[in-house]
């Protein structure tokens, strides 16, 4: 709890400012080492008026009980209450005096109206022999009081009050001043705290743009070195870190570039070497196997020697026949697996129809398909045709084989210059980010991925589990994008 | 007398095959054959036949190309169109080209000569492989019922919600646009499919395009 509550306090110190902070260090130091001087000169300086203030009022004591010597002993009260007036005018400080006779009765004092009872004795010790004045506490202040025998005390005794205002004056116009002093210095210091943080933090704030700038992507920004010291040599060691940031960079673009050209190939290669294959076996083998089936055909319907046929019944006729026509199936399948020759020929609307027609007889999964066009666009570019069906036949084998929907749709949107996918199923649906750790039904989705980046389109997957999986693919079409009207092109 | 044929088909071996298989019928006979387009279109041109036996791929031109430029010489040509294709896309565009048969090279030995003898008559001919293909594209497709007049018991915000979807956003891209969260998204496009009775998005986006949500037109 205590713990907790330090390191808040001192995390929000270390969050100001560093002007600020120098400015608190500045303002701490001055404040505490103004107080110690105030503190300590005070003391030495009350001391010594003190002593003096005391050594006066003893002086003056003595130099009444030397004028009062006379009157007092003459008793003419008339000259002793004028010396009192004259001393008290003389000194202001005095506060009262009081003179009493050698039976300590009093004679006169400065008090109109009686004197207080606490000094109605002699309180005070006597000087001499004894020169140290009483200090006397009072609403008015300190008063120093001391008490003088008049001609040794054979004709009576002068007391003597004197307030310490003087000295208390002296010592506050002395706080003042320090206070002032301390005032002056803050000032200066804040000042110079200003100056000395522009200085320290101007580098830095360089620093902190140049690296904001670097955060943005412009890679070549460098930060000024304004001098040599630490920060200096931080810009310094950030100029270095950028300069290999950016020669980083430049090699992963390369690479980048080198990988994007790499799989636009490889996929390339891939559809060109399907697609012959596809052909190959389509028109040649398929042909081969055609050609084979009209001659077992012929020699066995048309053959005119009784012999032959016995060599060639027509159970055996049939059966090879039968096995001609299922190798010629596999073939057409194999062929079609490869690359539907409806794609290149009637596009993907159609392919995709026909995909998806498939797909309804083999798996129980009921599928909406709307492929969306205005009347009187040409067919999409072929490339991007081609990737969108097989987008779409890796989804399909998504949602067979993981999603367990019972109904999925598939959408296209073409717009002049975009074409939108869309598929949908009300699937189990999956964790995104756990797909992507177990990296198994990724790297189809993977695949989509990078064959949508090689059209500069855009791939958003939508799924979480038990709701469901959202494929959009978006690809945009060029302004003349040149599509392969053409029918059949072999 | 016979009925003249000419075969056009890049594959030699299969021509051979079949022209041995024609000739065994005695009221057919093969009188010409030629291996590409161009020259198919030359020589039926030339030459007087009854039916062109035409391969849908072959080099040079493709087989719809040829159809449609030897039916420009000789609109009342009889072609049957031999191919491996059973596709109901090709079925549709020969017969629009105003071929006259359709057969598929495995029940050659069978059906073409009957495909033929139709074809010459003047009668339209579908390979009997293919028929269940014709008969399930012309039954399948039902005209939907126009789901109509029920935009008014969708609130403003799920008209919209509808569109975005219509357009291809996801969720977090709706929520997004409508400045709510991705929840509120779910719920009203829950909403949407329960009120609507939509079954999939396709049908949501075809009801959007029907009802003019959702524009595709060109400029």
């Amino acid at each position: 709890m205590f713990r907790t509550f330090v390191s808040s306090i001192r995390w929000r110190i270390l969050s100001f400012p560093i002007f600020l902070k120098i400015i608190g260090i500045g303002i701490i130091t001055a404040m505490l080492f103004g107080a110690v001087t105030l503190l300590q000169t005070r003391a030495t300086t009350s001391d010594i008026l003190y002593q003096l203030l005391e050594q006066k009022t003893i002086a003056m004591g003595h130099s009444l009980a030397d004028t009062l010597e006379r009157p007092t002993s003459t008793g003419d009260y008339y000259a002793i209450s004028r010396h009192l007036k004259e001393a008290q005018k003389s000194f202001p400080e005095i506060r009262y005096i009081i003179v009493r006779s050698h039976n300590e009765k009093v004679i006169a004092s400065t008090f109109e109206s009686g004197i207080p009872p606490d000094l109605s004795k002699i309180s005070s010790p006597l000087c001499p022999p004894k020169c140290t004045a009483k200090t006397i506490g009072s609403d008015e202040g300190i008063i120093m009081d001391i008490s003088t025998p008049i001609a040794g005390g054979y004709v009576g005794f002068v007391q003597l009050g004197v307030l310490d205002h003087i000295v208390t004056r002296e010592l506050d116009s002395l706080r003042n001043r320090v206070l002032w002093a301390l005032f002056l210095c803050a000032a200066i210091g804040i000042a110079y705290a200003f100056m000395l943080t522009g200085i320290l933090t101007k580098p830095i704030r360089h620093l902190v743009q140049a690296a904001n700038k670097i955060r943005e992507g412009q890679f070549a920004t460098r930060a000024t070195v304004f001098s040599n010291d630490e920060i200096g040599r931080l810009a310094v060691a950030f100029n270095q870190m950028a300069e290999a940031l950016m020669q980083y960079r430049q090699e992963v673009q390369a690479k980048e570039k080198a990988r994007l050209s790499l799989i636009e190939r490889t996929v390339q290669i891939q559809e060109d070497e399907r697609k012959s294959i596809s052909r190959e076996l389509h028109d040649h083998f398929g042909q081969s196997l055609l050609a084979l089936l009209l001659q077992v055909q012929s020699g066995c319907k048309y053959s005119p020697s009784r012999c032959a046929r016995a060599h060639f019944p027509d159970s055996l006729c049939f059966h090879i026949e039968d096995t001609i026509r299922k190798i010629i199936e596999e073939v057409h399948r194999l062929a079609w697996g490869m690359r539907p020759s409806i794609l290149d020929d009637y596009g993907l609307e159609s392919a995709l129809a026909r995909h998806i027609g498939e797909v309804i007889k083999t798996a129980r999964l009921e599928i909406d398909y709307q492929f969306l066009s205005p009347d009187g666009l040409k067919r999409l570019p072929i490339g991007v045709e081609v990737s969108l069906y097989r987008i779409a036949q890796e989804a399909t084998t998504n949602i067979i084989k993981h999603a367990k929907a019972s109904h999925a749709s598939f959408v296209v949107l073409r717009q002049i210059h975009e074409v939108t996918m869309l598929i949908e199923d009300n699937g189990q649906g999956f964790d995104f980010a756990a797909a992507n750790e177990k990296g198994d039904q990724c790297l189809g989705l993977l695949g989509m991925r990078e064959r949508v980046n090689l059209l500069g389109g855009s791939f958003v997957i939508e799924s979480a589990p038990g709701e469901g999986t959202t494929i959009r693919v978006r690809i945009p079409l060029a302004e003349d994008s040149n599509a392969n009207t053409d029918l059949h092109s072999g | 007398m016979p009925i003249r044929i000419f075969i056009a088909d890049d594959h030699a071996v299969f021509r051979s095959g079949l022209k041995v298989l024609l000739e065994k019928e005695a009221d057919l006979s093969v009188v010409g054959e030629t291996g590409n387009g161009f020259d198919t279109i030359r020589a039926v041109a030339e030459t007087d036949v009854d039916v062109l036996l035409l391969d849908v791929a072959m080099p040079g031109l493709s087989g719809a190309r040829v159809a449609e430029e030897v039916l420009k010489g000789k609109p009342n040509l009889a072609i049957v169109v031999l191919t491996m294709h059973e596709d109901e896309y090709y079925l549709q565009e020969f017969f629009r080209l105003g071929v006259r048969a359709y057969v598929l090279k495995k029940s050659t030995g069978t059906d073409v000569a009957q495909a033929i003898r139709a074809a010459q008559k003047g009668k339209q001919y579908i390979d009997p492989a293919l028929t269940g293909l014709v008969i399930s594209s012309y039954v399948g497709r039902q005209p939907t019922k126009p789901k109509s007049a029920r935009l008014d018991i969708m609130t403003p915000r799920e008209l919209e919600v509808l569109t975005l979807l219509a357009y291809g956003h996801t969720n977090g891209e709706i929520a997004e646009k409508l400045c709510i969260s991705e929840r509120t998204v779910e719920t009203h496009r829950t909403n949407i499919m329960t009120k609507m009775e939509f079954k999939s998005r396709a049908e949501l986006v075809r009801f959007a395009i029907d009802h003019g949500m959702l524009k595709l037109a060109v400029d």
